[in-house]
């Protein structure tokens, strides 16, 4: 070989790799603006269901940790069904599985790509949680949200991804993706709403619940590290 | 350097109860354009998908430059250059962004001199700053071909290069093919140009309904390619 080349290190494809989808993103910012559109009308029809009226808001308070995560999880499931979707659809996918990128780097790429993604959206849309339905959020409680929506979303994406790779060629895939997603999360969305609920309350989250929070971050990515290479082994043909 | 470019031995590759691939087995030599002729549905992308570690064989192995493709397909991955029907690039970048992302990813040094000079040598460098999606057919192809050389490889592998390409941009990709062969590198070219095959390649092998039926001269191969003409069943 000439000396064209000098192989980069994973840990450089990886940062190329995030590097370049999130300035993909920013040309045309697709993804963003479907996920944010989609946070949107979710907020809004709340707003609508839930009585905001004094004299109720005994039920906002029951249910507004709720609220908020059906709203992260419906914006943030867009942006997973599209980590390969769209690439895929364009063939871009196949330039990258071509290169000479490992499949654990590409996969983690994805998955810091698509967790940066949802983590600018859940900003927007916290502030606009807040504001439409008058909460606050301040001290103990404020980090300790942040701390446990890093934490979701790690296990969110991390799995997310990898059933996007699983779902994206197959017909009605991204219902598909919605099925196996949804109760896969239960046990870490269901970990979230209580700890946003103490949120609210400006309480800071129990260790015991983000500890179960970081034990299923773990298993989900040692689950995508491991199925994905697999995953995306045999592209027979066009999808 | 004692393997041979391509070694491939009794592959089957299965799409549900077809087979696209039926028992092939085939060797290619370094230095060799090695042209793969056959009908529509005979199975050339097929086995082109496999040896670009993009698909698995359901049966049987394959080599590509010494390294078995599955186990090895890292090491492949670097010393091939692909092109397929699509061009693979970023649809919304400028194709000097697009081909930059590609550069990074292999490790190209002097990326943008790299860049520059493939897009003049096929005739793009007047194109360098626009999107690659508002490309036509043909300066798509010459955009893939640009992407494929990039990181200078030690073997192309080309599914149908010659397609919408004008009659500047297929002198310029012949050329490509015959400096590459010359430099002792390999190519291993999918087309239905059965002329350009006899011409370019120095060994042909006629694949029909997933057998190869023939392999040896290309001018003979040529002729056998064209005495099969029905679809695949
Ligand atoms: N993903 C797939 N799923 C099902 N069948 C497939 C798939 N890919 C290829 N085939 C089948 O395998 C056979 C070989 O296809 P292949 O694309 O390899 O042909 P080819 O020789 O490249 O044809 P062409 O000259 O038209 O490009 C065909 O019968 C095709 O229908
Ligand atoms: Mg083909």
């Amino acid at each position: 070989m000439s000396g064209t080349t000098a192989p980069p290190s994973d840990f450089a494809v990886y940062r190329t790799l995030v590097r370049w989808d999130w300035l993909r993103e920013m040309k045309r910012k697709s993804t963003l603006i479907s996920m944010g559109m989609m946070g949107l009308i979710t907020l809004f029809l709340f707003s609508f269901a839930i009585p905001l009226t004094s004299d109720k808001a005994d039920v906002l308070v029951d249910t507004r940790a709720g609220i908020l995560w059906v709203t992260f999880l419906f914006a943030a499931t867009i942006g997973i069904d599209r980590a390969f979707r769209n690439d895929a659809e364009s063939g871009l996918l196949e330039g990258l599985l071509l290169a000479p990128i490992s499949r654990p780097t590409l996969y983690y790429a994805r998955v810091t790509s698509t967790l940066l993604f949802i983590v600018a959206l859940q900003v927007v849309l916290l502030v606009l949680f807040l504001v439409l339905f008058n909460q606050r959020l301040e001290g103990e409680g404020l980090w300790g949200l942040i701390a446990a929506t890093l934490a979701t979303d790690i296990g969110f994406v991390t799995i997310g991804v990898m059933i996007s790779a699983m779902t994206w060629s197959l017909p009605g895939g991204d219902v598909l993706l919605r099925i196996l997603l949804f109760p896969m999360l239960l046990p870490i969305f269901n970990v979230a709403v209580e700890i946003t609920d103490r949120a609210f309350e400006g309480q800071a989250p129990l260790t015991k619940h983000l500890g179960m929070l970081f034990a299923i971050d773990v298993l989900f990515l040692g689950a995508g590290h491991l199925l994905f290479e697999h995953l995306v082994k045999d592209s027979g043909g066009r999808p | 350097m004692t393997s041979p470019a391509l070694r491939v031995h009794n592959v089957w590759k299965r799409f549900g109860s077809r087979d696209a691939l039926a028992g092939v087995s085939l060797e290619a030599p370094r230095g060799s354009c090695f042209a793969m002729l056959g009908h529509n549905g005979s199975g050339k992308t097929t086995l082109l998908r496999i040896l670009a570690t993009l698909s698995a064989p359901t049966e049987g192995e394959a080599q590509v430059l010494g390294h078995a493709v599955g186990a090895e397909s890292g090491a492949i991955r670097g010393k091939i250059g692909v092109v397929l029907d699509r061009h693979l690039l970023p649809r919304d970048f400028a194709l000097r962004d697009a081909l930059r992302m590609y550069a990074d990813l292999y490790g190209v040094r002097d990326a943008n001199a790299r860049i520059e000079d493939l897009a003049a040598r096929l005739g793009l460098a007047r194109r360098l700053r626009d999107p690659v999606r508002t490309f036509s057919r043909g300066m798509g192809q010459r955009a893939s071909i640009c992407r494929a050389l990039l990181h200078d490889p030690e073997m192309l592998i080309l599914d149908e290069p010659f397609t919408g390409l004008d009659a500047a941009a297929l002198a310029i990709t012949d050329e490509v093919i015959q400096e590459t062969v010359a430099e002792g590198r390999t190519v291993v070219l999918v087309t239905h140009d059965l002329e350009r095959a006899a011409r370019l390649a120095t060994h042909s092998v006629v694949l029909s309904n997933g057998k190869k039926t023939f392999d040896g001269d290309p001018v003979e191969a040529a002729a056998a390619a064209t005495a099969g003409r029905g679809l695949a069943g």
